[in-house]
């Protein structure tokens, strides 16, 4: 780690150079933790949504720890090749990891050689939900999920459900068991909302599944939301129910979290749950997550690790049923 | 109108203008440096521009992207190691002219394409983009496959001296896209068991090391064997030769529009970018010369022909970005996300709700070009001076720039070393006269073809006859058979009137 960190170093005051970046030293460092600079690893792509928050939490709280924190993309594997690095660092609190549920809650499931498992990690807590629901384009037949539903009872061609990950095509396969229509539906995968809603509009597939993104297109009356796939009501669209309303089983939410390697000390925990309590509550924070249609939502790290591991529980049931074997995606 | 005009008055002031300024200035400098690129730039800045209103972030973060086509331009021509993949083409005619003592001359004609190819784009966007919309959304994925599969073909066909070489380099970079998860399943793939592959083999880590490190590494052997000859480039003296006359511009004006019209074509559609589009430019200028041997030996045309069509990309390529939401390359996924960060969504929906901003952004966007224009101009002269700098300063800085520049985007030593093994595979299929062009192509199209592929045989439900309701796919499937059938039959003759000989 020391040899990265080093080289990190060299490479930002390059950027320095160029006048492309800069690395600034505040001087009232507090006594204790931090004593150097944090890094946060983001599991996704740069200018997606983790990558936002990671950005603006780690402005934040560079105000309330006094030390520069260092934003590093390492995305892939929804999550996961960030994640199985984060396991293997040193648990002192200067190296923090940002991914979704997924990544500790699946993919660990799926993957047989994935070198991390749920246990290896200290949950510091969740950052942002999104708003998932199933929609439809606004011209369709189907106005609620139960239109859908019934509609799939009678289908001759299959239904062509744009799914955007594995996780999601796995309960989508349990959502449509329990109603009895498994085998009604075509499920493809797209890469992003900003894949899937296009592929809606256009005509090009019937059924998609959004974690929030979508929600601009619904207010515009160009899609139409059927059914939430979370266990709370929308603001945006208080009459809305959710599946639970309509007697389903499952579908949790994609939260997006911060966590560090096993084994972090209490007081340091502490110290940095408190920090990012603190930053993602911060007013301009709220606001541009809310335009990410990723809404920021606090729990505590107890909280946290309570969900993940209940989590894990539904998806393992969910695997068992399904089977690893077969393809997801079929 | 109103909107119209009060978006371009949006635009215009002193804030807006300095960092269009600083972006393009930013970009020259990053698509100059081989392992830079205009992408780290955009990445860099991003953060940068959180807190800034959204017109003139999105503005600056396009000056970035702007600079850097004609920046990617510096590099091709004076070092033969095109910073990025869309620079590749421009090597073809611009370094041979450098080396005839003529650098200035190719770079001011590059310059003076690649801003006439960005500003007929920019007015294609600019015209006809609100009217697009119906039209984007029908272009599914059966049409992208479709799509994707006639670029490859032509790219393919073109690369240096044998179709099938070019095809099987084209192949190789879509199979070694298809390592890491699987997109539908997630299961692994090729990947040993080793976590870092699980994401693919990292994109820019390949591009660098093919690109500009394979063509160090072979410049480097050309040192050794001819006691260097290398990148010592003797500048003529002849003050003509210092720079494109208007005259020389006029007479490129039709391979620049042709150009033009080629890569607004290709940055309409999202995924094929603007390599695709420079090579494309290239060979149609070729095919259509009375004099194709020419090129390849320093031509005026060729250098255009390459530039006026990557550059022309860039602005076409916010047709699918506004319209769809769909990043047409990986700068303008960045792009996405700057808008996201300030609460636009770009979609069907946009000029709904944010028509003064669009405006405002094209108006940023001429203003961008005629920057480039101007910066350009007097940049170009301070680069020719990096000519004088022995190549026992320039590699070395180059490679750490490759480095450092792979280490910064795909974050990890991991993906430097994976940069430095395709710095090698780059120089044996120079070698070894594969088109290392052909494989970088596949390499980048590989993942969306896969996902095209796999979306259309689920969609079509695995029935031939769906392909009916689809006549724009079937007319594309079509073009790319004639064409291979095309290319078949001229180098069968072409081999008949050898072997008589």
């Amino acid at each position: 780690m020391k040899l990265r960190n080093r080289l990190f170093e060299k490479v930002a005051v390059l950027a320095l150079v160029f006048g492309l970046a800069s690395v600034t030293i505040t001087s009232n460092a507090v006594a204790g933790f931090p004593e150097k600079p944090i890094n946060i690893w983001v599991g996704f792509s740069a200018g997606g949504s983790a990558h936002t928050i990671s950005t603006l939490i780690a402005k934040e709280l560079k105000k309330t720890l006094g030390q520069p924190i260092v934003v590093t993309v390492k995305s892939g594997g929804a999550g996961s090749v960030m994640a199985a690095q984060l396991a293997k660092v040193k648990p002192d609190g200067y190296t923090l990891g940002v991914a979704v549920m997924d990544t500790w809650a699946f993919m660990p499931l799926v993957s047989k050689k994935a070198s991390y498992e749920i246990g290896d990690f200290t949950y510091l807590g969740t950052l942002t939900t999104g708003s998932p629901c199933f929609y439809v384009k606004a011209d369709s037949p189907w106005k609620t999920f139960n239109d859908l539903i019934e509609s799939a009872k009678t289908a001759q061609e299959p239904i062509k459900f744009v799914s955007l990950a594995p996780s999601v095509t796995l309960q989508f396969k349990s959502i449509t068991k329990q109603a009895g229509v498994l085998n009604k539906f075509s499920i493809v995968t797209a890469r992003g909302s900003s894949r899937a809603v296009p592929m809606i509009l256009g005509g090009h597939a019937d059924l998609g599944w959004g974690g929030g993104g979508h929600n601009k297109y619904v207010s515009k009356g160009k899609l139409r939301n059927l059914v939430i796939t979370d266990k709370s009501h929308m603001a945006d669209f208080p009459d809305l129910p959710t599946l639970v309303d309509l007697g389903y089983v499952g579908f949790p939410t994609g939260f997006k979290l911060i966590a560090g390697p096993k084994g972090i000390p209490a007081d340091i925990t502490k110290v940095l749950a408190g920090a990012i309590e603190k930053a993602v509550n911060v007013p301009d924070v709220v606001k541009i997550m809310k335009n990410f249609n990723d809404p920021v939502e606090y729990n505590s790290p107890d909280v946290t690790k309570k969900e993940i591991y209940s989590q894990t529980d539904y998806f393992r049931n969910l695997l068992a049923e399904f089977g690893k074997k077969k393809k997801i995606g079929q | 109108m109103e909107t119209i005009l009060a978006g371009i008055s949006d635009v215009i002031t002193l804030t807006n203008i300095l960092y269009i300024l600083l972006g393009v200035f930013t970009g020259i400098v990053a698509g100059a440096i081989p392992g830079l690129s205009g992408i780290t730039a955009i990445a860099i800045a991003i953060p940068f521009t959180i807190y800034l209103s959204p017109l003139t972030a999105v503005a600056f973060l396009i000056a970035i992207n702007k600079g850097s086509t004609v920046g990617g331009a510096i590099s091709a021509i004076l070092l033969n190691t095109p910073g990025t993949p869309d620079a590749t083409a421009t090597t073809f005619d611009g370094y041979p002219l450098a080396k005839k003592g003529k650098p200035l001359k190719a770079l001011t004609i590059a310059l003076y394409s690649s801003v006439s190819g960005d500003t007929f784009s920019d007015m294609v966007l600019i015209v006809a983009s609100a009217s697009l919309v119906t039209f984007a959304l029908k272009m599914g994925p059966i049409e992208f496959t479709a799509f994707v599969i006639l670029s490859l073909t032509i790219i393919g066909a073109f690369a240096e001296d044998s179709m099938i070489k070019g095809l099987i380099a084209a192949c190789f970079g879509v199979f070694l896209r298809t390592v890491g998860l699987d997109p539908e399943s997630g299961t692994e793939r090729l990947t040993f068991g080793v976590v870092d592959l699980m994401g693919g083999v990292p994109l820019l880590a390949v591009g660098i090391g093919t690109l500009a490190l394979g063509e160090i590494i072979r410049q480097i052997e050309v040192r050794v064997s001819t006691a260097g000859e290398g990148i010592s480039l003797k500048v003529s003296k002849n003050r003509t030769d210092g720079h494109a006359s208007w005259k020389e511009y006029k007479r490129c004006l039709p391979t620049i529009f042709r150009s033009a019209i080629i890569g607004t074509f290709v940055g309409a559609i999202p995924g094929l970018g603007s390599t695709v589009a420079a090579f494309l430019g290239y060979n149609a200028a070729k095919s259509s010369s009375s004099n194709p041997e020419e090129f390849g030996t320093g031509k005026l045309e060729g250098i255009a022909a390459a530039e006026a069509a990557n550059s022309s990309v860039v602005g076409a390529n916010l047709i699918p970005l506004l319209l769809i939401g769909i990043p047409g390359n990986v700068a303008a996924a960045f792009l996405i996300g700057a808008f996201m960060i300030h609460g636009i969504t770009p979609g069907p929906l946009i000029f709904e709700s944010h028509a003064r901003l669009i405006y405002g952004l094209f108006g940023a966007m001429v203003i961008a070009n005629i920057c480039n224009f101007l910066i350009g101009n007097i940049g170009l002269r301070f680069f020719a001076l990096l000519i004088r700098a022995p190549s026992t300063i320039v590699f070395p800085v180059i490679v750490l720039f490759c480095m450092s520049g792979t280490y910064m985007i795909e974050g990890g030593l991991f993906a430097v070393g994976i940069m430095l093994a395709f710095g090698i595979v780059g120089y044996l299929m120079r070698k070894l006269r594969f088109s290392f062009v052909t494989f970088i192509i596949g390499y980048i199209l590989g993942k969306e073809f896969e996902i095209g592929l796999r979306q259309t045989i689920i969609i079509t439900n695995r029935n031939p006859k769906a392909m009916l309701d689809h006549p724009v796919a079937i007319i594309v499937f079509l073009m790319a058979i004639a064409f291979v059938g095309y290319i078949t039959y001229r180098n069968l003759k072409q081999y008949r009137t050898n072997s008589k000989s």
